[in-house]
């Protein structure tokens, strides 16, 4: 009989903890972090008074505490960016490939400001590797020289020397338990 | 001696042009088959790298890496990184180009 109730209390403690401990939870990691780059591509008139930016940026992340995945990892932006000179105003939205050390990270950015800066989110896409289903987001900040070299830009002009700062104050991201 | 007759002059220009579209067929299949074997191996100046080499080998051959994390490594060679996977061996898993600028 007194076996009969341990075995039962076992079965139940067992029980209970599984129901307690339910789906495993993924750890949430921030980081703040900046991307020196470089623009490269062409300058087109879409407008009497609108100018479109289609290219790449290029950069090296660099995390502000120097660790973590994304420290020195190499970043690919496909970019639009398009500016109004009459209203001064700009907007930018591309994709990112960010080429970390265990594998790929994938983004979208769209952001709004004026010209020499843009101020918008990034959101995580995707990943491949050790960073498969990685989610997560944040603000990001664009500091660029873009803008003064479209507004003189002849359409078609190729632009190989704008240089940036891509800014990321708080991203947050996170991969499924056991990665 | 040329053939005096103009048919068989024909007939050797269209051999002619036959023959330089092969040849222009077969630089052409050179080119993907070499691309092809490109992927998964990695050249370092007069090295290739490749499944199942060493990481001494590879840093032999290759120097260091720009990048390393655990079996991860990260190479940067002329407009191409690399990523090189290790397995518990300390042999090469997989190499695979990921960009190129």
């Amino acid at each position: 009989m007194e076996t009969y109730w341990l075995r039962s209390l076992g079965l139940t403690a067992v029980a209970m903890s599984t129901l307690l401990s339910g789906p495993a939870i993924a750890e949430q990691v921030q980081i703040s972090a900046f991307a020196p780059w470089e623009a490269e591509g062409k300058v087109y008139s879409v407008g009497p008074a609108e100018k479109q930016f289609i290219g790449v940026f290029e950069g090296i992340v660099y995390v502000e505490k120097r660790e973590g995945e994304f420290d020195t990892a190499i970043l690919v932006c496909p970019t639009t960016q398009e500016l109004n000179t009459e209203s001064n105003k700009t907007t930018a939205s591309g994709r990112c490939h960010i080429v970390a050390t265990r594998g790929n990270v994938f983004g979208r950015f769209s952001c709004t400001g004026d010209p020499g800066y843009c101020d918008g989110r990034f959101e995580i896409t995707g990943g491949t590797d050790e960073f498969e289903g990685i989610s997560g987001g944040g603000d990001m900040r664009i500091r660029i020289t873009l803008s003064a070299t479209m507004r003189d830009a002849v359409s078609g002009e190729l632009v190989a020397e704008a240089k940036g700062l891509a800014i990321w104050p708080n991203l947050t991201y996170s991969l499924p338990s056991g990665r | 001696m040329r053939s005096s007759n103009p048919h068989s002059h024909h007939r050797c220009v269209k051999r002619g042009r036959l023959a330089f579209r092969l040849v222009i067929l077969w630089v052409g299949f050179l080119g993907v088959a070499s691309n092809a074997f490109a992927d998964g191996s990695m050249r370092c100046g007069v090295h290739l790298i490749s499944k199942g080499a060493l990481q001494e080998e590879v840093l032999a051959k290759c120097g260091q890496p720009y990048s390393a994390s655990g079996a991860y490594w990260l190479y940067r060679i002329g407009q191409t990184v690399y990523r090189v996977q290790f397995n518990s061996l300390g042999e090469v898993r997989r190499i695979k180009a990921e960009i190129r600028f």
